[in-house]
């Protein structure tokens, strides 16, 4: 049985280490405030789980599982939302700030990709996080309880969506 | 402009997590487990304090050497034994349901699997909880006369019992129907995410 020292300093760590899986799944979710609401969602989750992993497997591919499973079954509870959105007044938005001209253009070109992705179903949003976070198709199948030969054949199918919705959105 | 293009973008360092921002998510976190379990301790509390009072309460009595005929007040016990033959289901429920999906971390759709089934679990234990409710409320105008014939109750007291346990039945059917259905559209989009997976 874990202790929640043991369960913290785990925690901390995966935050430490993958809180970027968690930023990416959460504004391929959602957007403006329900971001910070999933993004919460998302900890709280990752919190819950730590005593359910089992060190023989990859640290990234539970957290992987974690998140995207949170993502997927996420709804919005007006009243949790309410709470909890009032405990997150003081943040502000964490838009991508834009300090300069290069940075600029790759920030419009993140808010385009996030953009596109958000119109897909919600695995194929799930699909599309987890390969552009580099993660093989093996593990993804693995995650998802797909095929490998499934997952390729979706995201095949994905790229060429997601270009025709880029090409459709971009100025 | 393709996918492929915007790749680079997503690697940039533009795409990572305000660090600041992130250690606000996990002060909100921690106010919010503290939260969580300070409420978990109240309610437990409180559904164990009421337990122990009511049916603690009774066997006290009867130990003193309170009058009790069960031939003649059997639907006070009916009416204390129903929620612990309620909580029964429950566990017993709840046993089943882990049996029925031990590897539910396995995979995301092992898990959509298993939360369907917990929807259905769900309802399933909102139902018996409105029916034995109902039962117990149809049990209570006996409970009442029962009480009144050995005594231990007068009319007007019975009539104060009926309009409070109304008014109780009024508020928990109300809630629970409202969860009921707020459980039904959660069951629909359950089952669509999984067929996505087909």
């Amino acid at each position: 049985m874990m202790n929640s020292t043991e369960q913290q300093a785990i925690f901390d760590g995966w935050l430490r280490d993958h809180a970027a899986i968690l930023h990416h799944v959460a504004n391929g979710f959602a957007t403006g405030a329900d971001r910070h609401d999933l993004m919460q969602e998302l900890m709280l989750a990752l919190w819950r789980a730590v005593p359910a992993f089992r060190s023989a497997s990859r640290a990234s591919t539970f957290i992987f599982r974690v998140t995207h499973n949170a993502a997927l079954t996420w709804k919005r509870a007006e009243r949790g939302y309410r709470r909890r959105l009032d405990s997150f007044q003081e943040l502000q938005p964490s838009e991508i700030s834009t300090d300069d001209a290069s940075s600029a253009s790759s920030t419009d070109s993140l808010e385009l990709l996030y953009g596109a992705i958000r119109r897909l179903e919600p695995l194929d949003r799930s699909l599309v996080l987890l390969q552009l976070d580099g993660v093989s198709y093996a593990q993804i199948a693995e995650i998802h309880g797909l095929s490998e030969s499934n997952v390729g054949v979706r995201l095949n199918r994905l790229k060429q969506k997601l270009t025709t919705i880029i090409q459709e959105k971009a100025p | 402009m393709t996918f492929d293009d915007l790749i680079p973008a997503w690697n940039s360092s533009r795409n990572a997590p305000d660090p600041t921002q992130l250690e606000r998510y996990k002060a909100g976190i921690a106010a919010y487990l503290g939260k969580e379990y300070r409420d978990f301790l109240v309610h437990i509390s409180m559904a164990v304090g009421l337990t122990l009072f009511l049916a603690g309460g009774f066997v006290q009595y009867v130990r003193s050497g309170g009058a009790f005929d069960a031939s003649k007040e059997w639907g006070s016990l009916v009416f204390l034994l129903l929620p612990i033959a309620v909580a029964a289901w429950f566990v017993r429920g709840f046993v089943k349901h882990r049996q029925a999906h031990p590897r539910y971390d396995l995979s995301i759709k092992d898990g959509l699997r298993a939360l369907i089934d917990q929807n259905r679990l769900s309802r399933a234990r909102l139902r018996l909880s409105m029916g034995v409710l109902t039962g117990a409320m149809t049990l209570l105008p006996l409970i009442t006369y029962q009480l009144q014939l050995v005594g231990k109750q007068r009319p007007h007291e019975a009539v104060s019992m009926l309009a409070v346990f109304g008014v109780a039945y009024l508020v928990s059917m109300t809630w629970q129907i409202g969860k009921y259905r707020r459980l039904l559209p959660e069951k629909a989009r359950l089952e669509a995410l999984l067929a996505s997976y087909e």
